[in-house]
């Protein structure tokens, strides 16, 4: 056995990116259902996969692995050979993919030992014996006679053929078996001749014999007789020649291989004339005796034959004493050929990383440069400007991969709930292969499963209201994906319950989140959006299904620390409609620099220019006051207005004249005014994530370094005043001038 | 004289067992493919000493392969890689040419053994 320690981090990789291709085409198998050339290039892809999963798990050791491997792979090989997949069975395989999942887990914590799949290997093996009368039947210790039917050469649909043949043969009485097996003849594209039907000792086959020779397409059917499978030990020369028998190794592997590789090896020599078994038998791996019997004529030189088959591998013994046409494998189908590399991914962030440096020294060299007066360097510089944009939208490129990537696991997500809750759906998708950032679909995955979920679980009524509604019983889920410019939109669209604004607001009142006033003038948009709110799904009915870990208020979070937005339309009684609207890209984003801080400093913040609306200068009559808290007047409009120094945590600072005080938009419908002690300015930068513990702050979404080489935190409006509830907002006759401190 | 291995296998992790299988001073690996398509490909570029050629893979088995290596070059020395299970198809491959086969999981021993014996047969 190999030095696995070498192969963990390969066989990790490469078995997972299997594992996930043998879940998808098994369940691609089973929509498919009852159209068997949709699903036959699926098979293909989960029989290979399945094939490659075990000969990795061999090579590492990985018994329990490579057992569950070989079964899915047999299972999945019957199908391929025509046996057709009852339903029950997908559950099944889809359990042993998972498991399959589960255990690559393991090998990369390094939990080989913990590998197990007892249970479900025992249930395999006894589907695996319930489909044997399909599979290979062993052969009978004495086989009658058999007939052998070979097909005219060019004759259209052999194996059609072959098919009407069996069947008129396998009626007549004393048949015993057919060679190629049933199966193996369903299969459409496969050369099956010579056919050899072989009945039960005694069966007189003259008849049957001219029957066959009048179907079509058959050239020639010849009366084998009974085979006697015991092989002769004692010596007994035929008249002027011999035979050789050549006995295998005991725990050969591919002992049927070996020993047809010594019958070709023999047959092909001079003076041969038989052996036992034959060729046919050979061929289907049938060697009773772990032993090969050749007969020769005079015209043999026996000693060059046997030193012959004892060079060849495998060979134990060889004595001298006085001979399944296998049904090829339909080719797997092509596909368009992807030239593709793998890249670890912090190569690829590292080179990012570079790029994003480069743009920034480039904007230091072009300040430099308009202060030199050397003639020519304007043009050079220019074009570095030029070149570093190209580069770096070549390596922000090389981060962008196919939402398909990660949406390729919402349909099992959907199957397994729909089947749990019994709410039959169907999900389909559309645009799978626009691209985005890596480092944004790394977060939206669970946000996507859980607005998946709530869908089937919320959404549904059940088959039997949706029909009382007129409705098709099973719901329809539909993600679709479109390139809008420089952002991407995935909507979510399902045409179940939809949400009842009434019931809605109710809640919400009940939760504390708004009350009656605030009620009574949110639009509908509004009212969807309180969904989001935290504390609002924390209902006494949580399903288990739906109410763990992500909520909607993450998800919205997640999408706007994207810098995204969420928006969500639904009508009672017709569905719902989430819409994600996400930049492509998280790596450079343009900021406004501001300062704040108090007596001991002030300290530059990035603020994403997306999310800025304008800036306001803070003078007499714009900041008002009304229960307490601060408020700036716009055009009539009250926005609640706070220090960002404060909100940061700074010891307060007194407003000040001059001051300037930027809006920005926190949320979807809301808005928030920031004063600030300066502003720096516009800038270009590159997202640096904040490792942990910082990443965890939601009002931080990365870190920067500034042109001017200081370190600024990159701000997100929403989470400076999360779990801090913006108070009703007054009219503008309640309010009162701001006193000036 | 060093010989030249061409590997076949759309598996990285069974080309780098492979690999270092080979790793001694008589053989020299001079290409990798992961398909049946590459592996023809590479056949004509490199023009190895020996083959060998996975069974199953995508775009082209390797059985395809073979056949196509050897309808081109006839004394091409193919050793076909197989896992337990698929003896029908190493026997339609011997009989399409190939000049013999190892099993996967690979014994080293058995790998040499193979080769070596592929090798000094074709002289």
């Amino acid at each position: 056995m190999v030095d696995i320690e070498k192969y963990r981090a390969l066989f990790v990789e490469e078995s997972r990116d299997h594992v996930d291709t043998l879940s998808q085409k098994l369940l691609e198998l089973e929509r498919a259902g009852d159209t068997p050339e949709a699903g036959s290039a699926a098979l293909e892809e989960a029989f290979r996969a399945a094939h490659s999963l075990k000969g990795m798990g061999a090579s590492m050791g990985f018994e329990p692995f490579t057992q569950l491997s070989h079964h899915l792979e047999n299972l999945i090989d019957r199908a391929r050979s025509g046996a057709t997949l009852p339903r029950a069975q997908f559950d099944l395989l889809l359990a042993a993919a998972d498991a399959l999942g589960e255990m690559v887990l393991q090998a990369e914590a390094g939990r080989d030992q913990d590998m197990n799949a007892d249970a479900l290997l025992a249930q395999l093996r006894t589907t695996h014996d319930a489909t044997t009368s399909d599979a290979q039947a062993t052969a009978p210790a004495s086989a009658g006679p058999s007939l052998v039917v070979e097909l005219v050469p060019d004759a259209p649909a052999k194996a059609a053929r072959a098919l009407i043949i069996y069947k008129r043969l396998a009626k007549a009485p004393g048949f015993a078996q057919t060679w190629p097996e049933k199966s193996a003849l369903m299969a459409t594209d496969l050369d099956v001749t010579p056919l050899r039907i072989t009945f039960e000792p005694g069966t007189a086959l003259d008849d049957l014999a001219e029957i066959a020779r009048a179907l079509p397409a058959v050239a020639r059917v010849s009366i084998e007789s009974a085979q006697s499978t015991a092989l002769p030990t004692e010596v007994a020369d035929a008249p002027g020649g011999a035979r050789l028998r050549v006995d295998f190794q005991p725990e050969l592997q591919a002992l049927q291989v070996r020993a047809f590789m010594v019958y070709r090896a023999l047959s092909a020599s001079t003076g041969f004339v038989s052996s036992t078994p034959d060729e046919a038998a050979l061929r289907g791996g049938k060697l009773p005796e772990r032993a090969l019997v050749c007969t020769f004529d005079h015209t043999a030189d026996l000693d060059a034959l046997t030193a012959l088959a004892q060079r060849q591998i495998g060979v134990a013994d060889v004595t001298r004493l006085a001979l399944e046409p296998e049904a090829p494998r339909a080719a797997p189908t092509a596909a368009p050929l992807r030239r593709t590399v793998k890249v670890r991914t912090d190569v690829l962030d590292g080179v990012i990383d570079t790029v994003g440096e480069l743009l920034l020294a480039r904007a230091r060299l072009r300040a430099l440069a308009a202060r030199a007066s050397v003639p020519g360097l304007d043009d050079v510089v220019d074009e570095i400007d030029r070149l570093s944009r190209e580069l770096h939208e070549r390596a922000v490129a090389t981060r962008m991969m196919p939402i398909g990537t990660i949406t390729h696991q919402l349909p099992r997500v959907v199957r397994d709930l729909s089947h749990q809750l019994e709410r039959p759906v169907t999900f389909d998708m559309h645009g799978t292969d626009i691209e985005l950032d890596r480092a944004i679909l790394d977060e939206l995955l669970g946000p996507l499963i859980h607005l998946v979920r709530n869908a089937v679980d919320h959404g549904h009524d059940g088959a039997d209201v949706r029909m009382r509604l007129g409705k098709p019983p099973e719901m329809h889920l539909a993600l679709s994906v479109r390139r809008d410019r420089d952002h991407v939109l995935l909507t979510l669209e399902d045409d179940g319950a939809g949400m009842d604004p009434a019931a809605l607001l109710k809640r919400a009142l009940s939760r504390g989140i708004i009350d009656a006033d605030r009620a009574a003038e949110l639009t509908h948009a509004h009212i969807l959006q309180l969904i989001c709110q935290p504390g609002f799904s924390t209902a006494p009915t949580v399903t288990e299904t739906s109410g763990r870990g992500v909520g909607m208020d993450v998800v919205k979070a997640v999408v706007e620390r994207l810098g995204g937005s969420l928006s969500i339309a639904s009508q009672k009684g017709r569905g719902s409609t989430f819409t994600l609207r996400l930049p492509l890209s998280v790596a450079i984003v343009q900021v406004l620099v501001v300062e704040a801080g108090d007596e001991r400093g002030q300290h530059p913040f990035a603020l994403p220019i997306g999310r800025v609306e304008r800036s306001v200068q803070l003078d007499a009559g714009t900041a008002r006051e009304a229960g307490g808290r601060q408020y700036l007047d716009l055009e009539g409009h009250l926005v609640p207005l706070f220090e960002l120094g404060a909100l940061l945590g700074f010891s307060p600072q007194a407003a000040r004249a001059g001051d300037i005080a930027i809006i920005v938009a926190a949320g979807q419908t809301g808005k928030l005014a920031l004063r600030v002690g300066a502003v720096r300015g516009q800038e270009e930068i590159l997202v640096k994530p904040l490792g942990r513990p910082l990443s965890s702050v939601r009002y931080l979404s990365g870190g920067a370094m500034l042109s001017d080489g200081r370190a600024a935190f990159i701000l997100e409006p929403s989470g400076l005043v999360e779990g801090m509830r913006l108070p009703e907002r007054p009219s503008s006759a309640a309010s009162t001038p701001a006193a000036r401190a | 004289m060093t010989k030249r291995v061409l590997i076949v296998d759309d598996a990285v992790f069974m080309r780098n067992m492979l690999k270092d299988i080979f790793a001694s001073g008589e053989f020299e690996i001079v290409g990798e493919a992961a398909n049946g398509v590459e592996a023809v490909e590479k056949f004509g570029q490199l023009k190895p000493d020996i083959v060998t050629m996975d069974i199953v893979m995508p775009f082209k088995s390797g059985i395809e392969a073979t056949k196509e290596i050897l309808g081109g070059t006839p004394d091409a020395c193919v050793v076909m890689c197989s896992a337990l299970g698929q003896e029908s198809l190493v026997m339609e491959a011997i009989e399409a040419g190939a000049a013999d086969f190892i099993i996967k999981p690979f014994k080293s021993e058995d790998v040499l053994a193979v080769v070596k014996k592929v090798l000094d047969a074709r002289g």
